[in-house]
């Protein structure tokens, strides 16, 4: 990344008398901002749509139809039982993770004639895309409760575990999103390899499928590999969907070293991903 | 001058901004890919002619009530001075400190959003100023009336005109209570009323001891509303003091940047060329107008009026031939082109029977009757009947009048008369 280098020991400039010490401060500070840019999301998105809202509701329906019809063809011979709820509690985090990835990895490119203009933490941009996004995610999930009471399923006794695994995704989608976001201001790249790098992830992670399909044990150059756990363990997302599927389909209260190593994984993203944001937030002015 | 002197001690400081200077590297719009940038990392060497300074080695002190004017042409650094005073640029080297709150006027509406209302975009526009719903409901009235929209305040702002845009910008801006304005241009937005009404309003705050930083290319604006004014070029401060002295520097500088090059363009187009019509200059050119010369009541030539001074004219020609019964024309203009008059010596009855050879014309004004501003002059000789243009130049010439204390008279012209007041006794005696 090419960063002006200088001797910079200037003192970042406040709007206000009370200066805030540390960026989350800054950050909590302008909460009325993130606030209404959310509500701006979510108000511009159904604006002018004759269904408003009632969209996020459709279009899980919509996808359930479309791939219960498809997995029929697709999976003769693994049947899974109440497939549409299954189909669900994984689609629908998957959604939530990557339109919210694509969005915010453009939030502050999009946005780049306010960033020129006015001084204000930029990393309230690509945060509230991700939770306009997880607005519409928790709007989906009526729809999943909706069908499970539907089909006639118990639900868990372990689904009082939900809002911790939604915040665990929650924390690692802003890491994602908030490194995409800066890698765009600088590489425009980005969002292109972005959309073929999301298809194949989509297709590697058990959205659609169970992780079943994937052998436990399988030979590469002679050395015997569990497919199933590496995917596990190389992606966060199957953690997280595999996590979601415990608790709504499988009523399982999830294994704690899942549990804590998908934590452990999110928190280190949300790290990485918030100081290369801060790194590079005070040159975006320049760059977009 | 404002009301607000009190002596610098009893101020209190709001930003001090020390030695700041900002690097940009050139070609920044050239959009890097990922290919350029792997050729980049094979070829790792950097120059300093990659790079340039839009702002050198400034330094700026604002105390409460201080209103200062910033002066420059276009690419002097104005605008990257305010971008780093309102923290949107970081400088590369230098220093702010603040304790202010700072409004800042450099882009009205911003994060206006189309398909919102205007009511929802008010808090929207105003929480990137960093203010709390509270703060917000509390004013909103206040901001739906002074943006005087009315019951077009529930419909989406891209039903607006751009006028309602603005002025919604605008009164968001003014109700976040600053203690320091930054205004850049924006006075220059919306209809005369609304104009006005900017204008009253900033008056206002600067009353209230609210501190102003105010960029505008009219001259006007910044003699009439600061007391401090800073001259940038090329980045760096080429002058700072008082604002009407800085004004004035700043004028004769850009009339003597604008002379020169009219005398270029008048030395490269070729002597011989008759009747070629130019947009600043048009005629047969038998009698040439060699030159205009502006004196002032001691007879200096000056470019520098005050309002009441006598102004002379003196036009000196050379006519190639001999020509009889000539007509000697002047116009004055204001630099936004309002034409102010235009006099011809035939229709004023002074007949001259024939000119040949060097000569000047003289047209005196007693007591110039202009208001401060900037004014243009255009020169011509015309044949008998003022049908043929021997040599006119159209707005070749600008002189600045002056204000000699503060505030002065709005419009064009001062006309010379008396006030009195007469009771309605008087009058009835008077009618009777």
């Amino acid at each position: 990344m090419h960063q002006t280098q200088a001797q910079t020991n200037a003192v970042r400039l406040p709007v206000f008398v009370d200066r805030p010490r540390t960026r989350l401060a800054t950050l909590w500070r302008y909460r009325t901002l993130l606030y209404n840019l959310v509500l701006r999301d979510l108000k511009a998105r159904y604006k002018n749509s004759a269904l408003g809202f009632l969209w996020s509701l459709l279009n899980p329906l919509a996808m359930m139809v479309i791939f219960t019809v498809i997995s029929t063809f697709l999976f003769r011979d693994n049947n899974v039982p109440n497939y549409p709820i299954f189909l669900l509690a994984g689609l629908l985090p998957w959604n939530f993770f990557s339109v919210s990835v694509m969005g915010g990895a453009n939030s502050i490119v999009a946005n780049g004639y306010l960033i020129n203009k006015v001084y204000f933490p930029r990393e309230v941009l690509p945060i509230a895309t991700v939770i306009a996004n997880l607005v519409n995610f928790l709007l989906a999930l009526l729809v999943l409760f909706a069908v499970i009471i539907f089909f006639g399923m118990p639900f868990s006794p372990w689904i009082w575990l939900l809002p911790v695994v939604i915040l665990i995704q929650t924390i690692f989608t802003v890491g994602i999103v908030l490194f995409l976001s800066t890698l765009q201001v600088y590489y425009r790249d980005t969002l292109l390899i972005l959309d073929v790098v999301i298809l194949a992830w989509f297709f590697l992670t058990p959205v659609f499928y169970p992780a079943s399909v994937f052998p436990q044990a399988f030979e590469v150059a002679g050395v015997t590999v569990n497919i199933q756990r590496l995917v596990y363990i190389l992606n966060p997302m199957a953690s997280l969907v595999n996590m979601y599927r415990d608790l709504l389909y499988w009523g399982y209260r999830t294994d704690l070293d899942f549990f804590l190593r998908t934590s452990v994984t999110a928190i280190v993203i949300f790290a990485f991903g918030y100081w290369f944001f801060a790194r590079h937030s005070d040159d975006f002015s320049e760059e977009v | 001058m404002r009301a607000t002197q009190q002596p610098d001690n009893e101020k209190r400081l709001l930003l001090q901004a020390t030695n700041l200077s900002k690097r940009f590297r050139l070609q920044r719009d050239r959009q890097r890919s990922l290919q350029e940038t792997f050729i980049h990392l094979l070829h790792r060497r950097r120059s300093d002619a990659e790079y340039f300074w839009p702002l050198r080695d400034l330094s700026l002190t604002v105390r409460t009530g201080d209103a200062i004017g910033i002066l420059g042409q276009n690419g002097s650094g104005k605008s990257t001075l305010l971008k780093l005073l309102t923290g949107v640029l970081q400088p590369t080297t230098g220093e702010i400190h603040t304790n202010a709150r700072i409004a800042s006027l450099l882009e009205l509406g911003a994060g206006f959003h189309p398909d919102l209302t205007g009511r929802e975009n008010i808090f929207l526009n105003a929480s990137i100023y960093g203010l709390s719903s509270r703060f917000i409901r509390r004013y909103l009235d206040s901001i739906i009336e002074f943006a005087e929209i009315g019951e077009f305040i529930d419909t989406p702002v891209k039903h607006y005109s751009s006028g309602m845009y603005v002025r919604l910008g605008f009164a968001v801006a003014v109700h976040t209570q600053p203690e320091l304005l930054i205004v850049d241009e924006v006075l220059t937005v919306g209809d005369q009323v609304f104009q006005q009404k900017c204008m009253h309003r900033i008056e206002e705050m600067l009353d209230e001891g609210v501190a102003l930083i105010l960029v505008s290319h009219n001259v006007e604006d910044i003699r009439r509303l600061c007391q401090r004014a800073v001259w940038l070029q090329n980045g760096r401060m080429r002058a700072e003091g008082r604002a009407l002295d800085v004004v004035d520097e700043y004028l004769a500088y850009t009339n003597e940047l604008f002379y020169a090059q009219q005398r270029a363009e008048i030395e490269e187009s070729p002597a011989n060329m008759i009747t070629a019509p130019n947009a600043q200059r048009w005629g047969t050119y038998q009698v040439e107008i060699v030159g205009v010369e502006l004196c002032n009541t001691k007879g200096q030539g000056t470019e520098q009026f005050f309002p009441g001074e006598m102004m002379r004219i003196r036009i000196h020609y050379m006519a190639k031939e001999r020509i009889v019964r000539p007509t000697f024309g002047l116009a004055i203009y204001r630099r936004d082109g309002m034409h102010v008059n235009g006099p011809n010596s035939v229709d004023e009855g002074y007949q001259l029977e024939e000119i040949e050879g060097k000569g000047i014309m003289e047209y005196c004004i007693e007591q110039l009757p202009l208001n401060p501003g900037r004014y243009e002059l255009t020169v011509a000789v015309y044949n008998h009947n003022a049908t043929v243009a021997f040599d006119h130049q159209h707005r070749m010439y600008s002189f600045d009048v002056g204000a000699r204390h503060g505030r002065h008279e709005e419009g064009v012209v001062h006309i010379p008369a008396t006030w009195r007041h007469i009771s309605v006794e008087e009058e009835k005696v008077v009618a009777n």
